[in-house]
């Protein structure tokens, strides 16, 4: 009986050799990465903080290619999932700032997020922004049977019964949300908002008569032009891809809705690599294979390099932190 | 069984009272389904409790761990063991050391040497197998920590 | 469309289609049955790769593999008690059953032959009956929602075998578990003790693996056997045979399920784990013998199996002629869609018509090939698990549910989640708590509060919510099933007695 424990100890000591030497082999074979000292000289990781197959995603993966030949390695996406892209963004400002890991950002997710959230894991001005390439604009619509067709009516149906016209959207504090409570704030009428989580099921909610009507991303509205009438939408000049469809400025609402995508990197990136950074994307979105494809898509094109960026962003902080106090949403 | 009840409902209990304190800093709105189920849940406890109170003919017996304790207790410790040393040491250098480890502490009949490195060798390779699998082809990127 | 149809079948019958459909078959099953990976995750891995290739290739390799994925998971289920998707949890009822008495192969032909004619019952609803159906679908509103998901909860009482009180409870544990994160309306955030990662709620795979995976790795070391079922696979003769008259003995049960499970498929964020979930318990309902449900009736798995097999189409119904899926892995074909420039909706029907046919009858053949490939499989995946020592089996279904965590969403903060709850899986297995309901609260709660939620809003918007809960026309045909389906163990053990009184 004791030969046979220590026989088994011993089997177990030499099993344990066994695995460290594979161990060692192991990080032999993997051997130190020498850091060549040209950037890029390693894969980039480009982080999509929300699930495969959405806008963020579908744009990234047309750019994928363009960036590979314009930062000479090749470009990797990952997906972060989560919270509406602050699981995404919280890791994004703990991770090192040496240009190999790069985020999509969403305006105004990035500005209401620690707004209205205590601990959203980052702050606005730590995601430093490098690039934003498009804006995809909001808008405003009615299903093709309801009693209201033009914005006017909308609006003037509203202030007289304040909170009965039921307004679908994705997400609380998003984007659809944001432009609902401006709306309400220039025209002084109420109205009750039914979030979804996610422009999908918002618009399975309003195409089935189940709210009265919808803010929707462009490419939503235009998807599904021949069911609904869309009162207005939300950019500076009339949208190509909906003729006839009036802007809320021309309406004499003066605001702007729209959901603006870009890059940014971990605090404390060197400028260097922002600039390389900047002139990839720069060089990716002005080709014009890629600007007839985002166009199709129902994107607007941007092209916004690191410091207009900012100076953007902080605008639009400004904005929207008086908005929401204004209307309560925050102190 | 009824202690182990009467334990259960009182955790279940402190849980239920612990949400319904947290629910007060909620938004209205926010709060509304929180209470809801924790009224339930609270509810479902007491009664929990209050049966367990009953004698019943047919008591199942209550046996928390069956045969020897030490077995269990090592493979939970390895398990966490496991995972801590994912982001220490990276995926594939702990997996490979952790698997083994726990095919060879598991062992309860005696078993020859060369069986034992058999076994080791076959627990790498599935675990390599694996690795390559998800990290180069599915392109998961494991966490790579210290090693790999 | 007769023309259409017809070019359709030709284009499948390309070499390349045909291998596409068979490797998606295979990948799709292996990506089922390793317990962690789901279909979502398997599509979303491959739609960057589809990027390159021809739009109808990418479709028809996606949709082999989500066929055959959610076939997949009855394997871990069966032989693992471990569901491999989360559509195979209600397999697992009756599965593991059947394996832990020896027949294990006879659970899995079973879960074959449903899946491949629940399957084709469903792509037939697809093809033909698109249209009427995508208009259900959008029915469902907020009220809808809620009641549908209260008719879900009711299933705990079929699915607790023992204590009903016992099941409730872990069913308002589950529900107390989904609510952890941000809450969607409003957006508070909830029981997240501080922590970012734990704002964006308890992931479904890491919890199910958690619940499901770790007390059965537990119990493998628990209990001194050497090997996994106490009676080895057994070789037996004909049992495709004797499966396949036995299924087609009961053509009420096949099509029953496999119309529940295309209905809860066109019904969007309703996925292949409610589906089985509600057929198996209609199933348990309508037998006559409802107790043998639960300790290894085939029954149980053919419900299972078929229904979720036809949530598949169903799930691409809403998906294909609206832009809206009915399912997660649809909601990733969307992407897929669209990355291609095909727009969901007429367009995809008249000017990609000969892409979307083929895409749909392409779905036939996947649910076919699964009868050879899974048969073939089933033999020898069987025998393996159960010959295979304990003293690598644990460890090795261990290191499948780390990968299978980490995998969704390449955190490792839900592998920590998947471990803590495995261990509170476990001991609540010893309280004789399930981890069914508990898994079926967590799956219904955010659904059910969103539907509660949204309707107060727009109860409060249209001057009352009584009426906007009570008078809709489907809100009251759900709320009937919930009554019926919440006072059935009474009813039966009424129906029982009086039976028994009837015979003495």
């Amino acid at each position: 009986m004791n030969r046979n424990r220590k026989m088994l100890r011993q089997l177990r000591l030499l099993g344990l050799a066994v695995v460290l030497g594979i161990l060692i082999a192991g990080y032999a074979a993997a051997g130190g990465q020498s850091q060549g000292d040209v950037y890029p000289s390693k894969p980039v990781t480009y982080v999509i903080p929300f699930n495969p197959g959405g806008q963020s995603d579908i744009t990234a993966q047309y750019q994928k290619a363009g960036l590979e030949e314009a930062l000479g390695t090749s470009v990797v996406i990952k997906y972060m999932p989560g919270a509406g892209g602050a699981v995404g963004w919280a890791s994004l400002v703990k991770t090192k700032a040496d240009g190999y890991t790069i985020s999509g950002n969403n305006i105004p997710h990035i500005i209401i997020q620690p707004l209205v959230r205590d601990n959203a894991g980052y702050q606005t001005e730590d995601l430093i922004p490098v690039y934003c390439f498009q804006t995809t604009p909001i808008g405003l619509a009615v299903l093709k049977s309801s009693p209201y067709k033009t914005l006017d009516e909308f609006v003037a149906f509203a202030k007289a019964n304040p909170g009965a016209i039921t307004v679908g959207g994705s997400g609380t504090h998003s984007g659809h949300h944001l432009a609902l409570l401006q709306l309400e704030y220039l025209t002084g009428a109420k109205f009750t908002y039914i979030p979804s989580t996610g422009a999908a099921p918002s618009v399975a909610n309003f195409l089935g008569g189940h709210t009265q009507a919808l803010f929707a991303n462009s490419d939503d509205l235009v998807g599904h032009r021949d069911e609904i009438i869309v009162l207005a939408i939300g950019t500076d000049k009339p949208f190509p891809a909906l003729p006839g469809v009036k802007t809320f400025k021309d309406e004499g609402i003066n605001m702007t809705a729209g959901i603006d995508r870009g890059v940014c990197v971990p605090p404390g990136t060197p400028d260097s690599i922002i600039r390389t950074l900047e002139d990839a994307f720069d060089k990716v979105c002005r080709k014009p294979s890629f600007v007839a494809k985002m166009e199709e898509l129902g994107f607007v094109m941007q092209y916004m390099k690191s410091a207009e960026y900012t100076r953007y962003i902080g605008n639009k902080k400004k904005e929207m932190e008086d908005a929401l106090r204004t209307l309560g949403e925050i102190q | 069984m009824r202690t182990a009840d009467r334990m259960a409902a009182l955790l279940l209990l402190g849980i239920c009272v612990f949400g319904w304190v947290a629910s007060r800093l909620f938004s209205p709105l926010s709060a509304l389904f929180p209470r809801v189920v924790v009224l339930i849940l609270g509810g479902l406890s007491l009664l929990l409790f209050i049966l367990s109170f009953r004698r019943s003919p047919e008591e199942p017996r209550f046996v928390l761990i069956q045969g020897k304790a030490l077995p269990l207790i090592l493979a939970i410790a390895m398990m966490v063991a496991w995972t801590a040393l994912i982001s220490l040491l990276g995926f594939l250098v702990s997996s490979l050391l952790m698997f083994s480890l726990m095919t060879v502490v598991l062992e309860r009949r005696g078993r020859t040497g060369f069986q034992i490195v058999l076994r080791i060798l076959v627990v790498c390779a599935v675990t390599v197998a694996f690795y390559l699998f998800f990290d180069r082809l599915l392109l998961v990127s494991f966490p790579r920590g210290l090693l790999i | 469309m007769n023309e259409l149809f017809i070019t359709s079948i030709a284009s499948l019958f390309t070499a390349t289609n045909l291998l596409l459909v068979l490797l998606g078959v295979t990948a799709g099953m292996v990506v089922g049955a390793l317990p962690g990976l789901t279909a979502t995750m398997a599509i979303a891995l491959l739609v960057p790769f589809t990027f390159t290739m021809q739009p109808v290739h990418g479709l028809v390799l996606m949709g082999s593999i989500y066929v055959a994925s959610i076939y997949g998971g009855s394997f871990s289920a069966i032989l693992l008690n471990t569901p491999g998707t989360p559509s195979a949890i209600a397999t697992t009822f009756d599965g593991y059953p059947m394996a832990k008495r020896g027949q294990s192969y006879q659970a899995i032909v079973t879960a074959t032959v449903a899946s491949v004619f629940g399957g084709l019952i469903g792509v037939l609803f697809l093809l033909f009956l698109s249209p009427p159906l995508s208009r259900l679908s959008l029915r469902f509103g907020p009220p809808e929602f809620f009641w549908l998901t209260t008719f879900g909860l009711t299933i705990i009482a079929t699915l607790s075998t023992k204590s009903i009180l016992k099941g409730l409870i872990g069913g308002a544990f589950g529900l107390l578990l989904s609510m952890i994160g941000i809450a969607p309306i409003e957006g508070s955030v909830r029981f997240t003790f501080g922590s970012v990662s734990l704002q964006n709620g308890i992931a479904l795979i890491p919890g199910l693996i958690g619940f499901f995976c770790i007390p059965e790795v537990l119990g493998m070391i628990e209990h001194k056997s050497e090997h996994y079922t106490a009676i080895p696979y057994r070789r037996q003769r004909r049992v495709l045979w004797s499966v396949l008259t036995r299924i087609v003995r009961k053509p009420l049960l096949l099509i029953r399920s496999a119309v529940i499970g295309t209905v809860v498929g066109i019904i969007p964020g309703a996925g292949g784990n409610i589906a089985a979930m509600v057929s198996y318990n209609e199933a348990v309902r309508a037998s006559r013998n409802p107790e043998r449900f639960g300790k290894g009736a085939m029954e149980g798995v053919v419900a299972a199996e078929a229904s979720n097999n036809a949530e598949v189409s169903g799930s691409l119904i809403p998906l294909l002629t609206l832009g809206i899926p009915g399912a997660p892995p649809a909601a990733v074909l969307l992407g897929a869609l669209l990355l291609h420039g095909m727009r969901p909706g007429r367009e995809l029907f008249t000017y990609h018509g000969a892409v979307t046919y083929t895409f749909m009858l392409s779905l036939v053949l996947a649910n076919i090939l699964i009868l050879p490939v899974g048969v073939f499989s089933g033999r020898w995946i069987s025998r393996l698990v159960t010959r295979l020592p304990v003293t690598l089996l644990a460890p090795l279904v261990f290191f499948l549910s780390v990968i299978g965590s980490f995998a969704i969403n390449r955190n490792m903060f839900d592998v920590f989640v998947m471990l803590g709850f495995g261990l509170i899986g476990y001991v609540g297995r010893k309280m004789k708590i399930h981890p069914g309901p508990i898994v079926l609260g967590l799956i219904l709660g955010s659904i059910c509060e969103q539907g509660l939620v949204q309707s107060i809003l727009m109860g409060r918007a249209s001057g009352s919510i009584l009426a906007i809960f009570f008078t809709r026309p489907l809100s009251i045909l759900l709320i009937c099933l919930t009554a019926l389906s919440a006072a059935w163990p009474f009813i039966a053990r009424a129906l029982r007695q009086k039976r028994a009184g009837r015979n003495l």
